[in-house]
């Protein structure tokens, strides 16, 4: 009471006090949204056309052809990468003149290994015919079918794939997401004599188990107590 | 008066040249150019990172000194007022176009002097109208790991504590528990009965890692990327702990990258070299997707089991893949929403 200042220090430490409170108070309710965003929503906001980077550069290289579905009306709006410039032995009229027997050893081809459904179901006139068609393949039905577009010969029997692959969740695109929408040939990945993926080793070997953490499991309170 | 202010009028008094005229009468000749110096510091308002500044350009004009008198070949100075300024620059997200431009000159400068061959350091922004994402196909991966090699060599990652951003998980058929996978194989693969499941960073929609860095070091891009300013990060692995995927990785020691094998084709939020003590993760290959490329493991998978794209485009692949299989999310309990769905065939 003695001191002449005591009587204002105490309205300025309420006011202070008030302040603080309020402070608190707004801080409890912060600036975060009721509910995460979910991707869904932003994709079904956002979405559209979209004019993606520029990536004519990168598909100028690429040796290419547009894709072909027969009996289609409209034309397929991205590309395949092309087969038979990358062929060696290919068309086989390079060699092979005359009409060639099949069920004689193959001596030049040596190193093909047909392990593709078994033999009863494919055989090398399934997809070659060395008699009329020489540089080409061949449909089931006999005819000719150019190597730039064996997806339409796998897809007589794997059209499941097909679909995956025009669609995008089976196969592979090259070069660039945006732009021109180029993608591998089944050839590109598989061996057509042996379209499963060989074993080998790994190219890399990864940290050992005890340096990387495993992603831990989330253990929900009503099942651990029904575990207990 | 109370006590501070009259410490001020004597620190003032002693400092003033007119007060300190009696001091200096004995050698009319003495050098008042300190005092007068202090004085005008002294009546000049300075904030925390003027003044840090001030004192770094001091520190470098000393530093350079030195250098210059031990170092005949000169060019050492240089450097060292390249340090000093990198060390004081922004967050990224501050920057304005000129002092991005300057910070990415002044790393060029640097890593050419450490490595042998000047970076080219993109800052490209996120382009509207894009928002990436990915899918993994479960039934695909063989577990050759040919996306983990790539991986390292993209990003510059430390081969001296083996880092890598993927994991491929070998998982058992039947099973789905990740706990019980086992992430550090290696034999001939596929192994029978079982299958192979890839994490990285997933580039959550609600980043819990972005919530918790206490200095604004890591965010998430307009375009879905989840970056981080490795030379704003203080290490403190906040973002480590909260990350549910273990998506982020931690520089220990300082990152060995063989000098020929430095990708030097760089984004200031992508590969650039890091340092000891920062976080680091995917970033989705910033420094190729910005520029419409493909990442580095969707490019080098061979069975053709991961797809990549734009997320806002109805006719990219990943919307087909989204629209017509069966696709999951790890941990989607947790409404992180990661951008990184698995699917089968």
């Amino acid at each position: 009471m003695a001191f002449p200042g005591n009587r204002d220090r105490h309205g300025r430490h309420l006011t202070r006090m008030c302040l603080l409170s309020l402070l608190m108070l707004v801080g409890c309710s912060g600036p975060k949204p009721p509910h995460p965003a979910r991707v869904a929503d932003t994709i079904a906001a956002h979405e559209g056309p979209v004019q993606g980077p520029d990536t004519a550069h990168l598909t100028a290289e690429l040796n290419r052809v547009r894709a072909e579905f027969p009996g289609r009306l409209q034309a397929a709006d991205f590309f395949v990468e092309t087969r038979v410039n990358q062929l060696k032995q290919a068309p086989c009229a390079q060699c092979h003149a005359a009409p060639v027997d099949l069920d004689k050893a193959p001596k030049a081809h040596w190193d093909i290994q047909l392990e593709h459904a078994g033999n009863h179901m494919m055989q090398c006139s399934t997809c070659h015919d060395p008699g009329d068609h020489k540089s080409s393949l061949i449909f089931l039905s006999g005819a000719a079918l150019s190597m730039d577009h064996v997806y339409q010969q796998c897809g007589q029997c794997h059209f499941e794939q097909l679909r995956d692959w025009e669609g995008g969740a089976h196969g592979q695109r090259v070069a660039a997401w945006s732009g021109e929408r180029v993608v591998r040939n089944c050839t590109g990945c598989h061996d057509p004599h042996q379209p499963a993926f060989p074993k080998r080793w790994p190219v890399h070997a990864a940290r050992p188990a005890d340096e990387t953490l495993p992603i831990q499991e989330i253990s929900h309170p009503e099942e651990g107590s029904a575990h207990d | 008066m109370t006590k501070s202010s009259s410490i001020k009028t004597w620190v003032r008094r002693l400092l003033n040249p007119e007060a300190l005229r009696y001091l200096a009468a004995d050698d009319p000749e003495g050098d008042r150019s300190f005092a007068e110096g202090a004085a005008q510091v002294m009546d000049k308002q300075l904030d925390r990172r003027q003044a840090l500044k001030a004192i770094a350009g001091a520190g470098a004009a000393g530093a350079a000194l030195v250098q210059a008198a031990c170092a005949p070949l000169g060019g050492r100075s240089e450097e060292a007022q390249h340090r000093w300024e990198e060390f004081f620059k922004k967050n990224y997200r501050l920057m304005t176009e000129t002092e991005r431009a300057e910070t990415v000159t002044r790393l060029t400068k640097l890593a050419a002097d450490d490595r042998g061959g000047a970076p080219h350091i993109q800052t490209t922004p996120a382009q509207p109208g894009v928002l990436f994402g990915y899918a993994f196909n479960i039934s695909k991966c063989k577990g050759y790991q040919d996306c983990v090699k790539a991986c390292i060599h993209e990003n510059n990652l430390d081969r001296g504590e083996n880092m890598q951003y993927i994991r491929i998980f070998e998982i058992e058929n039947g099973q789905q528990s990740l706990a019980s996978a086992n992430g550090s194989y290696y034999h001939e693969v596929p192994a029978d009965g079982h299958y192979y499941l890839g994490t990285q960073c997933f580039h959550c929609e609600n980043p819990p890692c972005v919530d918790v860095c206490p200095v604004g070091a890591t965010w998430k891009e307009e375009d879905g990327i989840v970056v981080v300013d490795y030379d704003w990060c203080i290490g403190c692995r906040y973002c480590q702990a909260a990350c549910p995927y273990f998506g982020r990785r931690f520089n220990w020691s300082a990152p060995q990258v063989p000098p020929e094998s430095v990708n030097r084709e760089q984004h200031y939020l992508g590969n650039r070299p890091r340092k000891k003590g920062v976080m680091e993760k995917c970033t989705f290959c910033i420094q190729r997707t910005r520029q419409g490329k493909l990442p580095a493991c969707v490019e080098a998978c061979p069975t053709g089991a991961r797809v990549f794209g734009n997320l806002l485009d109805p006719n990219s692949e990943i919307r087909y893949v989204l629209a017509n299989k069966k696709v999951f999310r790890l941990k989607e309990e947790l409404g992180t929403e990661p951008k990184f769905w698995y699917f089968t065939d």
